[in-house]
C-alpha cells in the first residue's frame, strides 16, 4: 500500500520531486534569511556595546542617538 | 498607513508576530499536503502526475503578486521617492525570486508525463523565464548600484519595466495558441476545478503566502538593523 502510494501509478517520481525541491527552497531561503538576519543583529548589539561604552562622548539631544537607543533597548526585550 | 511602515512600530509588529506566523504557515502547510497527496483524488485525464498543481499554481500565482507590488510600489518609490517603498520592495523581492524558481522548476518536472518535453518555448513559459530574469537583474542591482545615488531609480525602472510583463504572462495562454492549459481558477467567471481539488490548492496558496509574508518580514527586519548600524557608525 505504502508502495502504491510512492509509486502513484507511475508518476511518483515527477510528484514527488516537485514537492520536495519546493520544500528545498523554502529550507534554504529560510536558513539564509535568518542567517542573515542573526549576522546583522550581532553586528548591532556589538556595536551598540561600544556607543554604550563611551556614551558620554556624545550629544544626548541627538535625534539619531534617541533613536537607535530606543531601539536597543525595545530588541533586548 | 505610510508613517506605519516608516516608523519602529512596524518592526516590533514584525519581531512580535514572526513565530505566530511561522507556526501557522507549518499547520496549514502539513494540513495542505495531506489533502494534496492523500485526500484530494486522481486527475481523469492526468492521473496523479496533477497533484504537482498544489505546489505549481500556488508559486506561480504568489510570484506574480510580489512582482506586481513590487511594480506599484516602485512607480510610487519613484515619483514620490519614498525610501521605505525600496527597503519594502528590495525584501519582498527574494521570495518572489524562488517561488518563480519553484513555478519554473515544478512546471517544467509537470511538463515532462504531461507534454512528453521538460521545455517548450511557449508563451506562458517563456513570459515566466522573463519576470525570473527581471527579479534575478531587480535583486542584483541593489549589490551593483549599491553606492550609487540612483540605486532607487534604477531598481525602480527594472521593476516598472518588469511589470509590463505580468498582463503578458497572465493573457498569453488566451492570446497565443499554447501548450500550457488556460486558467482553471477564475475570480469573475466560473471556476472550472472541482471542489476537491479547489479545497487543497487553496490551503497550499494560503500557507505559501504566509512563507511569503514570513520571509518578506525577517528581510525587512534585517534592512531596518542594517540602517541601524549605519547609524551607529555615524554617531
Amino acid at each position: 500500500m505504502i508502495l502504491n502510494f510512492l509509486n502513484m501509478d507511475g508518476h511518483g517520481i515527477f510528484v514527488w520531486s516537485a514537492f520536495i525541491f519546493t520544500i528545498i527552497n523554502f529550507v534554504t531561503l529560510h536558513f539564509i534569511i535568518s542567517k542573515n538576519l542573526k549576522k546583522e543583529k550581532m553586528k548591532f548589539f556589538s556595536r551598540y556595546s561600544i556607543y554604550k561604552k563611551d556614551r558620554a562622548k556624545y550629544l544626548p539631544e541627538s535625534k539619531e542617538t534617541v533613536s537607535v537607543l530606543k531601539f536597543a533597548v525595545k530588541s533586548k526585550n | 498607513m505610510f508613517t506605519f511602515f516608516q516608523s519602529d512600530k512596524f518592526l516590533f509588529f514584525c519581531l512580535k508576530y514572526q513565530k505566530l506566523i511561522f507556526y501557522f504557515f507549518v499547520s496549514l502547510l502539513v494540513l495542505g499536503l495531506w489533502e494534496g497527496l492523500i485526500v484530494s483524488p486522481q486527475d481523469y485525464v492526468q492521473g496523479n502526475s496533477a497533484r504537482i498543481m498544489y505546489v505549481h499554481v500556488p508559486s506561480a500565482w504568489i510570484s506574480l503578486g510580489i512582482f506586481s507590488v513590487i511594480g506599484i510600489l516602485s512607480i510610487f518609490s519613484f515619483i514620490f521617492k519614498i525610501k521605505n517603498f525600496l527597503i519594502i520592495c528590495k525584501s519582498l523581492a527574494p521570495s518572489g525570486l524562488v517561488f518563480n524558481l519553484i513555478a519554473l522548476v515544478t512546471g517544467s518536472i509537470w511538463g515532462k508525463p504531461t507534454w512528453g518535453t521538460w521545455w517548450a518555448w511557449d508563451a506562458r513559459i517563456t513570459s515566466m523565464l522573463i519576470l525570473f530574469l527581471f527579479y534575478f537583474i531587480y535583486l542584483v542591482s541593489f549589490s551593483l548600484f549599491k553606492k550609487s545615488k540612483n540605486l532607487n531609480k534604477i531598481s525602480s525602472i527594472i521593476a516598472i519595466l518588469g511589470l509590463i510583463n505580468i498582463p503578458i504572462i497572465k493573457f498569453s495562454v488566451e492570446w497565443w495558441s499554447t501548450l500550457h492549459q488556460p486558467s482553471s481558477v477564475k475570480i469573475l467567471s466560473e471556476t472550472s476545478i472541482h471542489n476537491s481539488m479547489l479545497l487543497p490548492l487553496l490551503i497550499m496558496t494560503a500557507s505559501f503566502a504566509l512563507f511569503s509574508l514570513l520571509i518578506f518580514l525577517m528581510k525587512y527586519n534585517t534592512e531596518l538593523i542594517k540602517l541601524r548600524n549605519k547609524r551607529l557608525d555615524r554617531l
